[in-house]
């Protein structure tokens, strides 16, 4: 009995390592050719790389800083934007009765439902009106706006669920609703709110097609952008590695937060989804 | 609302809080979905043509032969990916849930989930050069003698969408494991240890116990599998455009090419429509389909 509950669990491992290796594989295959050049690549594509083109990763950086540099303000302000904009909105449908309610509130529901294809034509012509093509606002705002929905929904369960006498006690006390917000209900609901900052960044650190329809100047090109343009524009097509430098260095930043962040990721990921 | 009769009646207040809200969402959100169904109705290039030509975008749409081709891509795409997303975190989960040792499922866990934070145009751009024609993947065919085998796979008509598809592979990580897991965790200990005193072995006990609690998660997971199926075209748009021959050409990316590449903004609407109306119906299927369950 022992022993096949042992063999079971060797079985497991056995299996759980080919998966692990599967899909660490393309990402594998990745860093190989990041470290080799043209010639090494078509002579002897899976040998170890000697020399270790390390000029390599130095190129990545130098052609990738600036849409790092891009994607990390457009992300954050993304993410602040939606933060602050779904927190206030939370708060009042968690804390007042206001006619209408019902209806605003179900208002953000379905725009959940709403396939982002179907906006990306008129939401292009809302933009060229105002004037926003073609600048940071024009990739923030559209951005935020889209996020709200769920961040509203994931707060306002959260908000609903502190307890009541809290706040009361706080307004007894004579503190606006402002600073009964700021300083009671935030500091309670960091937990939710690294959840929607989280799936909040994701989303729009991978965002490919609003800034592929709206930028036009290079100085504006979010990573995914500046990515799918640069065997082109570096003219790389026959630079592999050099082109898998790139992709390689312009991944880092994302994993090296989530070694330090494991859990708050996992945990924000999951309940994220979860909530229906 | 469960609470809301405690609460206090402050529309003001309520309106001074929702305003930046409201505000970006009426600008950026209602105000395009609304004008979306709207353009639907016209004929419209973008610039000055706006004309009102009631159902006729629909009318057109019913009788052209790409937008029903890219209805069978779109199908064939979700017969090869939702069974795959779907049971594939569940096999991984289960699999997680399976081992003693805590500390080796949180790093397998971890090997697993890693890709979803690897920007996913790096994904496509790698998987891009591993399909090239003289790619890693012919390579290794060329060496165990499987040679003539070899084939540009993205440029290939017959091959396109199962390559595309295949990105995913192995297909038991992601955000899916995740929701997976914690449903794993949900499950009470004691019901489990009650099917183990009935003598239920593993099998026994995932068909009979796991799989039956974890009904609400695989709903979840097959239509959020298959709204993105529907909704996603990032990935066909850098990888073929549609091609070869329109044989990767879905709905949404038609959609897409339609306004910004034809300069079709009316009839792009109208395919937006429609595809909005699926989304729509399989939503709300789907939720009624759990709620009888439940």
């Amino acid at each position: 009995m022992k022993d096949a509950a042992h063999s079971r669990q060797g079985w497991l491992h056995v299996v759980l390592v080919v998966l692990s290796l599967l899909t660490a594989l393309p990402f594998a295959i990745m860093t190989l050719m990041s470290a080799k050049d043209l010639g090494q690549l078509t002579l002897s594509f899976w040998s170890w790389p000697s020399p270790f083109r390390w000029e390599n990763y130095w190129f990545g950086l130098r052609v990738t800083a600036e849409y790092l540099g891009n994607s990390l303000a457009v992300s954050a302000a993304v993410c602040v934007l939606t933060l602050v904009c779904a927190a206030l909105a939370a708060y009042a449908f968690s804390r007042f009765r206001f006619p209408g309610k019902r209806g605003v509130f179900g208002a953000f529901v379905m725009a959940l439902m709403i396939p982002s294809a179907l906006l990306l034509v008129p939401l292009f012509l809302v933009c060229r009106e105002l004037g926003l093509l073609d600048t940071r606002w024009g990739l923030v705002l559209p951005q935020a706006a889209g996020a709200l929905p769920l961040a509203i929904l994931l707060l306002r369960s959260f908000f609903e669920e502190l307890p009541r006498d809290l706040f009361d006690a706080a307004r007894i006390d004579g503190a606006s609703e402002l600073r009964v917000l700021w300083h009671i209900v935030v500091p309670l609901s960091l937990p939710v709110f690294s959840t929607v900052a989280i799936l909040n960044l994701l989303s729009s650190w991978n965002n490919y097609i609003w800034p592929l329809l709206t930028v036009q100047s290079e100085s504006l090109r979010t990573l995914p952008l500046g990515l799918a343009f640069l065997m082109f524009e570096q003219d790389l097509k026959f630079e592999p590695g050099k082109l898998m430098a790139a992709y390689l260095m312009t991944s880092l930043p994302l994993l090296i937060l989530f070694l330090f962040l494991t859990r708050p990721f996992v945990k924000g990921l999951t309940s994220g989804a979860l909530k229906e | 609302m469960s609470r809301s009769n405690n609460n206090e009646y402050q529309p003001w207040r309520a309106a001074g809080f929702l305003l930046p809200a409201v505000a970006f969402f009426g600008v950026f959100v209602v105000l395009p979905a609304l004008s979306a169904l709207a353009l639907a109705f016209f004929r419209a290039d973008g610039l000055a043509m706006r004309e009102w030509v009631g159902a006729d975008n629909f009318r057109e749409l019913a009788s052209d032969p790409l937008f029903w081709k890219s209805i069978r891509n779109l199908l064939w795409f979700a017969v090869l990916t939702v069974p795959v997303q779907t049971l594939g975190p569940l096999l991984g989960a289960k699999l997680l849930c399976s081992l003693r040792s805590p500390r080796a499922a949180y790093w397998y866990r971890t090997l697993l989930v890693f890709p979803v934070l690897v920007p996913g145009v790096v994904t496509i751009l790698v998987w891009q050069e591993l399909y090239g024609a003289t790619g890693p993947i012919n390579l290794l065919l060329d060496a165990v003698g499987l040679g003539e085998h070899a084939r540009a796979w993205l440029g290939d008509p017959a091959t396109v969408v199962p390559a595309i598809v295949a990105i995913g592979l192995p297909f038991t990580g992601g955000v899916f494991l995740l929701i997976y897991l914690a449903g794993f965790l949900s499950i009470p200990a004691s019901l489990i240890e009650a099917a183990r005193l009935d003598g239920a072995g593993p099998l026994r006990l995932f068909l009979s116990v796991e799989l039956p609690m974890l009904r609400t998660q695989i709903g979840v997971i097959a239509l959020l599998s298959l709204l993105g199926v529907l909704q996603n075209f990032d990935n066909i748009q850098i990888l073929t455009n549609g091609g070869p021959m329109n044989a990767s050409l879905t709905p949404a990316l038609y959609l897409f090419r339609s306004g910004f590449e034809f300069g079709q903004l009316g009839y792009a609407s109208a395919l937006g429509v429609v595809l909005l109306a699926v989304c729509a119906v399989l939503t709300v299927l789907v939720r009624w389909a759990g709620r009888r369950q439940a």
